[in-house]
């Protein structure tokens, strides 16, 4: 018998294990007898992998230079393996899922303090459409952004925990490494930080240590600025923002780009009713005290902006990198210490369990 | 008294998930569902009615609400079954007033808990043996229970009309959880005056 306070950790292992299971359910001969390429966007990444592979270089120039740490991750994995650099794209997910999952473990754990949030957390985001949509279109990138996200973001709120600089530090090589992952990610979380900054300085909290937060955000964007100005050619923030504010449509087309996200793009498999009505009750009850929870609103709101103006794309991709495991694990949590019968609780840890892990197989199986 | 409502609460839990389903495939509700890979069209049907088993499970019910002396919502019930039987058909007049029946008898015998985790139990067994289907799967094992899972998909892709909606509170709850505090705390403040 597990002792309670290790059955987080075991969760968080099951997790893992699905979320493994998951990156190797779609090669099953059985379930992809004709071998089809798993992930829409996988030939692109085994094309840019492969130059990348003659020349290691050239991971700071494919796909305009853009995502450099992916192809970099790709030719270590590689090398690991020791295979070709098409059976190293296709069995990436094997590491970037455990690594979301543990990413959003963390997070969870670091922003609330509390070993069955973060637990349940690693489970939601292991059976979500974090995993069922980044194996479906192969955001790679992406995926490996929101670990670094998730990473950074809880080396941040730690830091506001215990003071300890070095998680400072942490966070911001976590968040340099970001950018270089994928800015899109980056512009979605690094806002809310500097937001959130000026709310606790406004609201003048002796406690928080806000010149030294403000440092070291400030530097590493410096960072950010100077690597970017010495390595790469034809890439700059107003590039990217223009790229980004040409995606923007007009409020009118709001519900048709929202209904089209819902039922078609990504095989509707965006539409996962159970998770987003947790994230929903989750999201409700966060209060505004804790700096963790602060950050979360104005990400959140932020967030919600550029969702009502952005178009379908830009709708999707802001829904996928919001934090959806960890929201739903709150309102989960909030829903089983509820003073209930002691079985319906039992019935509906069960239900839930079994619910998410046919959704992600099921997905699994008919994204090939 | 409190051995019959054990013994009906199963009873009525299954005639509810039994009646939704009913009234799912009655009103041909259409999906978009994701089979490998291609966006399909598909009208939400079980292949053969519901409505035998329906008539058993409700004649139970009703007996259960004679021995709970409750006439009134009975003959409710049969006035609607009849109005929906004509403008409807039979399916639909027997899956309608079996929830109705179910409605009826949960708030009868208040046992709420009981009749939801009966509820839960048995979503929990289909949900498993969808899961075993998708288990013995990549096995190569040629599973009896691919309805279950086919069914299981077509409830998925009907609920995703509903997330267009659901997504709305959870972008902008921001705004209006406060909105929502104000205005609860001004209904308040006005059921205190009136009281």
């Amino acid at each position: 018998m597990l002792k309670s306070s290790s059955r987080p950790k075991a969760l968080l292992l099951f997790s893992i294990f699905l979320s493994i299971a998951a990156a190797l359910y779609p090669h099953s001969p059985v379930v992809n007898p004709e071998g089809i390429i798993v992930g829409f966007d996988s030939l692109h990444y085994v094309k840019a992998a492969e130059i990348v592979d003659r020349d290691v270089s050239q991971a700071f120039k494919v796909m305009s230079g853009y995502r450099p740490i992916i192809f970099l991750v790709i030719y270590g994995f590689q090398r690991l393996l020791g295979s070709d650099v098409s059976t190293a794209v296709n069995f990436l997910p094997v590491i970037l899922n455990p690594l979301m999952i543990a990413g959003a473990f963390f997070l969870a754990h670091e922003a609330f303090n509390d070993g069955w949030i973060a637990g349940w957390a690693s489970f939601f985001t292991a059976c979500g459409y974090q995993v069922t949509v980044g194996m479906l279109c192969y955001f790679l990138t992406n995926m490996l952004a929101l670990s670094l996200a998730f990473l950074s973001l809880g080396f941040l709120f730690r830091f506001l925990r215990r003071f300890c600089k070095i998680d400072l530090v942490l966070s911001s090589i976590l968040g340099f490494l970001l950018f270089f992952t994928h800015p899109w990610t980056f512009y979605q979380y690094l806002p809310a930080v500097f937001l959130t900054v000026a709310i606790s300085w406004y609201r003048n909290r002796d406690e928080f240590p806000v010149k030294t937060t403000m440092f070291f955000c400030v530097v590493s964007l410096m960072l950010v600025g100077i690597f970017k100005f010495l390595n790469f050619r034809g890439f700059s923030f107003f590039p990217v923002f223009s790229f980004i504010l040409s995606f923007f449509e007009d409020i009118s087309g709001f519900w048709t780009g929202n209904t089209f996200i819902f039922r078609f793009l990504y095989g509707g498999l965006l539409s996962y009713m159970i998770l987003l009505s947790l994230a929903l009750i989750g999201f409700y009850l966060l209060d505004r005290k804790n700096i963790s929870e602060l950050y979360l609103t104005v990400f959140m709101a932020l967030t919600s902006i550029f969702f009502l103006i952005g178009n379908y794309t830009i709708k999707s991709r802001l829904l996928y990198n919001i934090p959806v495991g960890l929201f739903a694990s709150l309102g989960f949590n909030s829903i089983i210490r509820l003073n209930i019968n002691e079985n319906f609780k039992k019935v509906l840890i069960t239900f839930v369990i079994l619910t998410f892990i046919v959704y992600l197989f099921r997905s699994l199986a008919n994204i090939i | 008294m409190r051995r019959l409502t054990w013994v009906i609460t199963p009873i009525l839990a299954l005639q509810s998930i039994l009646g939704g389903l009913q009234l799912l495939d009655a009103f041909q509700v259409t999906c978009y569902p994701m089979i490998h890979r291609t966006t399909t069209y598909r009208v939400f049907s079980l292949g053969f009615s519901l409505t035998p088993a329906l008539i058993f499970l409700m004649l139970i019910n009703i007996g259960y609400l004679l021995t709970r002396k409750t006439y009134a919502a009975i003959l409710v019930s049969a006035y609607v079954s009849i109005v929906l039987y004509f403008f409807k058909g039979l399916d639909v007049s027997v899956a309608f007033t079996s929830l109705m029946l179910v409605g009826v008898a949960v708030l009868d015998s208040r046992g709420f808990q009981d009749y939801f985790t009966w509820l839960l139990v048995l979503l929990t067994v289909f949900k498993g043996a969808v899961l075993i289907h998708w288990i013995l799967l990549p096995l190569g094992i040629v599973s009896p229970l691919a309805w279950f899972a086919d069914l299981e998909i077509s409830l998925f892709y009907v609920g995703t009309k509903l997330a267009p909606l659901l997504v709305l509170p959870l972008m902008f709850m921001w705004i209006l959880k406060p909105l929502l505090r104000w205005g609860l705390g001004k209904v308040r403040n006005y059921v205190k005056v009136i009281i």
